[in-house]
């Protein structure tokens, strides 16, 4: 019960933040989902100008 | 320097120092000077993660790097984003939930007071020996190229930091580095600007980076060494960023507390999560950014003559020495191939714009093969070098964004980026003071009173501390030029511990039927493990084969640990929890 509201504060609390994100794996998901484009762009990238 | 560059560098450091020291000021317990009295925003923390990484060093070195060695490096921090997600998920709910001051102090809740306490001591002793030098490699670096005193460069930022840090605790490190990481990134910003300006006009900026691409410098992703195989030694490609950068990124900002503290001053657990995330986010790109910057310096220096040897004090030297003949040879050659460099550069320009893929080839090759020929000539600049004096130090790739900064950039600009670098110095200093201060008081000096105590006497030991460590980081740097060799070995200390400190917490979060004493020995066995694993290769040639890169010493570190401890566990008599 009180795990259920410690977390449904956190998640509150991201919401104040982060008004897009409905909860924390979503933005880690961000986070590695940027790491993933990011590595694609580069390898693009040395591709490219090799 | 100009009296402008010494008005920008003062102004900018002291204005900096004089705000974090008026924003911490009254700081009436120590949960205000260690925990910034938990009221920092995600900004803060992020900016201040970032900060404490990124050491004067990052700032000098990554362009020569890229310069030097293209843009593989980059992938050294991949492992970073991944650690941010892992620690924000795993251990700051933990730091937060049992509101501790070190990330130690979670040990002794989880394990027992000894291994609390030697995970401290290896912490301790890899960090206050990195302190030292965290001070003492950017103040060689500027004392050569500016000319300044080495005694007194090292004396000015370390007595600098230690005020600050002393005064105003975690609140005047955390606002002192969102301000230094401002100034960092405006100045390295205007850097890049100023190389695209100053391209020959005929030479436009998308010209310039083909070229770059063309000379093997925009080598961003790697999947194999140079020569074309897997090799463990290789640092610098995708797997040893992913694998390997992880478990350093792990080990760094989940257990070495000048991060954990960062994100420990947190407002809430939300801020500290997001403020850490944020900087996970943003490493990749601006180290990309930052090599990229010594991308346009190499470009910079393809149109412009650069010196022979990025050290214009040891080239005038050289000059005059018995072996000046040969060197001024050397630098003729230099020049002369620079000349014929130059217009084969603008043959490929043209012939890319035309579109003749055939010729656009056959010119890479020539230009690569004049790339090589120069390469040669610095190494043979080199070898004269040592001929002239064995001791001299030919790693000259840190020393050429300084020189260029020094003789290319304009008044002002210059005094910006050497105060780019006197920020990054102290901002990564300053937490660490403010780590090593914090751990000694609170795994040491507060866990070990016997008598009861007032916080006021805790903030007073608490400076006192922090002081000490301060003197002792600016002694160290002092006497550093006398360490010789052990230099090399004192830089790569932090990755001789780093896999055992993680290991310890990877059992701690993830392992929780393994209890304290088999944890605390399969740590110190681990510890020895690691220790000879550095060791052996270089005393015993026989051996070589156990010669990695040290980026594998966290992941070899904290496996041995987990395994050890989980064989321990069964051998042993179970014990309470």
């Amino acid at each position: 019960m009180e795990t259920n509201q410690n977390k449904e504060a956190e998640d509150q609390e991201l919401r104040g933040i982060m008004p897009f994100l409905t909860g924390w794996n979503q933005f880690y998901l961000i986070v590695l989902g940027e790491l993933v484009l990011t590595i694609i762009l580069l390898y693009a990238f040395s591709r490219f100008f090799a | 320097m100009s009296i402008l560059d010494w008005i920008v560098l003062l102004a900018t450091t002291f204005l900096i120092i004089g705000y974090g020291i008026w924003k911490s000021r009254g700081a009436k317990n120590i949960r205000g000077y260690l925990l910034a009295d938990k009221e920092m925003k995600w900004w803060t923390i992020g900016l201040s993660i970032m900060a404490t990484q990124a050491s004067a060093i990052t700032f000098l070195s990554t362009p020569g790097q890229a310069f030097d060695d293209g843009m593989r490096f980059v992938q050294f921090y991949f492992g970073v984003p991944i650690a941010m997600v892992i620690i924000s998920m795993v251990a700051i709910p933990i730091y937060h939930r049992l509101n501790v001051y070190t990330a130690y102090e979670y040990l002794e809740s989880r394990f027992d007071l000894k291994t609390r306490s030697f995970t401290a001591c290896l912490f301790l002793v890899s960090r206050g020996l990195a302190a030292g030098l965290t001070i003492y490699a950017p103040a060689i670096i500027l004392s050569t190229i500016l000319e300044w005193d080495i005694g007194l460069t090292i004396r000015g930022i370390g007595v600098l930091v230690v005020f600050y840090t002393v005064l105003g605790g975690a609140k005047a490190v955390n606002y002192t580095q969102k301000q230094q990481m401002i100034v960092i990134l405006i100045g390295m910003f205007l850097a890049g600007i100023w190389m695209v300006l100053k391209l020959p006009e005929d030479i436009s900026f998308g010209s310039a980076v083909a070229v770059a691409g063309k000379m093997g410098k925009l080598n961003a992703i790697t999947l194999v060494g140079e020569d074309g195989n897997f090799n463990l030694k290789d640092r610098y490609n995708l797997f040893s960023g992913l694998l390997g950068g992880t478990f350093l990124a792990l080990s760094y900002f989940g257990t070495d507390q000048s991060q954990v503290q960062r994100y420990l001053g947190g407002k809430s657990l939300s801020e500290s999560r997001i403020g850490l995330l944020f900087s996970g986010m943003i490493k990749v790109p601006m180290q990309f950014l930052i090599l990229f910057i010594g991308v346009l310096m190499f470009m910079f220096y393809q149109f412009e003559q650069g010196p022979i040897f990025f050290n214009q004090n040891v080239n005038q030297e050289m000059r005059t020495s018995e072996l000046g003949e040969s060197f001024v040879a050397l630098e003729d050659e230099y020049s002369q191939l620079h000349a014929e460099k130059q217009q084969t550069i603008r043959e490929l320009i043209s012939s890319m714009d035309n579109g003749d893929d055939a010729q656009t080839s056959n010119i890479t090759a020539n230009l690569r093969a004049q790339q090589q020929q120069e390469r040669d000539l610095r190494t043979s600049a080199k070898t004269l070098i040592t001929q002239h004096d064995p001791d001299a130090d030919t790693n000259d790739k840190d020393k050429v964004f300084l020189t260029f900064v020094v003789t290319k950039l304009p008044q002002g600009l210059v005094g910006l980026l050497i105060a780019v670098i006197l920020a990054a110095s102290m901002s990564s200093t300053a937490a660490e003071l403010n780590a090593l201060g914090t751990t000694t008081l609170i795994d040491g000096y507060k866990r070990f009173s016997k008598t009861e105590k007032s916080d006021r006497h805790f903030l007073n030991v608490s400076r006192g501390l922090t002081f000490f460590w301060g003197i002792l980081a600016i002694l160290f740097a002092l006497f550093a030029n006398k360490l010789g060799n052990m230099i090399q070995a004192v830089n790569i200390i932090g990755s001789l511990f780093y896999g055992t400190i993680l290991g310890i917490f990877v059992v701690a979060f993830f392992f929780k039927r393994i209890k304290g004493t088999a944890v605390f020995l399969a740590g110190i066995v681990a510890e020895i493990g690691v220790i000879a694993l550095f060791i052996l290769p270089q005393q015993f040639p026989s051996l070589s084969w156990l010669d990695i890169g040290f980026l594998w010493y966290n992941l070899i570190g904290c496996a041995m640990v987990v395994i050890l401890a989980a064989l321990f566990q069964k051998a042993l008599p179970d014990e309470p929890l």
